[in-house]
């Protein structure tokens, strides 16, 4: 009997228990790593609806947040949108331009929504927030998914209980249109919008732009 | 049977045992004694990676390139909402910063010597942030340092203090001898510091 034949069972086992060992050692991965990480993407196409649902905590309990996205195209634009809802003359320094991705949301009533982060990706890999405030003038609106005065409930972050709304504020409808400006790269080509709330569930719709 | 012949039939029993036995603890006390001799992994590990370079000239970062264009200090700074005095003196870089893939700016910003002294931000400023990846950006960042020279002075610029991911920074040698601590002692400033200005112009 060869040393081969003799040892085959553990041989056949010796990748098995690597594999094990592996796997076993993995729980850093999955608990310090994937859920702070974009490691669960929705995947759409500009002018569909993408449906994001997931849980979310605060010191009222444990709510499921569950909206539809439509990403409906970016474009260069002269004007941002302020913390009026108003579309204001706007530049940037020399050597940017401001983009602005236009998209339609879908939403109970009751579905925290603010806190959304919305960010462009262009075709060499680099990212644009939105919310870089280089813009002149600087106070363009809070939330890329919302409509100022229309931002609907807050989360109860710091456990203080409901908060009071903003007389200013008028109910959040079922489905609103709005815009989000961004300011990248004057020579940079947009090529996909990404959106969330909190990690890992991250909404990625590639784009070309139209003008 | 003799007691000999005793001990001499159980070693021959188990000759193959006894051998693997004193191979194993052999083989731990060289782990050991190796293990003793290596730096801690975790230290080595957590060390950030080190970009040298010089005043003048690009330091290619994973986020960018930082260029410091001139060190200067005074004992004072003035920005467009505050201004700080020291007993000490104040260091100022100027850097040119072009960041690469996002709105990285640098949030870490010290001055170390060769004994392990390290002179973060503290009372500082550093205008190198919210950028705008691929467009130039000119800032500064301020740190106070005692009134005496430092020897084998360095500058070290990071993205961020909070750094999980093992990142670079960029290292650059200073000239901090007496003469140029007098020189600085004696500048009252105050050091100019603008809001960082973004793009070409």
């Amino acid at each position: 009997m060869t040393w081969l034949r003799r040892n085959r069972l553990g041989l056949i086992l010796l990748p098995v228990a690597l594999a094990l060992a592996l796997a076993a050692s993995s729980s850093r991965l999955v608990h310090f790593w994937l859920p702070y990480v974009a490691s669960d993407v929705q995947k759409g196409t500009v002018g569909a609806p993408v449906h994001l649902e997931q849980e979310w905590i605060d010191h009222a309990g444990t709510h499921t947040r569950s909206v539809e996205v439509t990403i409906h195209g970016i474009d260069k634009t002269s004007v941002v949108r302020d913390f009026d809802g108003e579309d204001v003359e706007s530049h940037g320094p020399t050597g940017t331009a401001v983009w602005r991705v236009s998209l339609s949301l879908a939403a109970d009533a009751d579905q925290v929504l603010r806190g959304c982060q919305l960010e462009v990706e262009d075709t060499e890999g680099r990212r644009y927030l939105f919310g870089s405030a280089s813009t002149t003038p600087t106070d363009v609106k809070a939330s890329p998914c919302l409509n100022p005065h229309e931002e609907g409930p807050e989360g109860d972050f710091f456990g203080t209980g409901p908060s009071t709304p903003d007389p200013e504020d008028r109910p959040r409808p079922a489905q609103w249109d709005t815009v989000a400006d961004v300011i990248l790269a004057g020579d940079a080509v947009p090529a996909k919008v990404r959106l969330w709330w909190e990690m890992p569930v991250v909404i990625i719709v590639p784009v070309t732009p139209t003008s | 049977m003799s007691a000999a012949d005793v001990w001499r039939r159980w070693l021959g029993g188990r000759g193959r045992s006894l051998g693997a036995g004193v191979l194993i603890l052999a083989s731990l006390a060289v782990g050991r004694v190796i293990t003793d001799r290596l730096p801690d992994a975790e230290s080595v590990i957590e060390k950030p990676i080190e970009r040298r370079g010089v005043i003048g000239t690009p330091i290619a970062l994973r986020i960018g390139d930082v260029t410091v264009t001139e060190v200067t200090g005074a004992t004072s700074w003035a920005s467009v909402s505050e201004g700080k005095r020291t007993q000490g003196v104040w260091l100022a870089a100027s850097i040119d910063l072009l960041p690469s893939r996002r709105e990285s700016g640098l949030s870490y910003a010290a001055v170390r010597d060769s004994s392990g002294h390290v002179w973060e931000l503290g009372r500082g400023e550093s205008t190198c942030k919210a950028p705008i990846a691929g467009v130039p950006m000119h800032c500064q960042v301020l740190i106070e340092l005692p009134r005496r020279p430092i020897s084998n002075a360095e500058l070290v610029l990071r993205w961020t203090n909070f750094d999980d991911r093992f990142d670079d920074q960029a290292v650059l040698p200073l000239t901090l001898d007496q003469a140029t601590i007098d020189t600085w002692a004696g500048t009252e400033g105050p050091i100019k510091v603008p809001l960082a200005t973004l793009g070409d112009s």
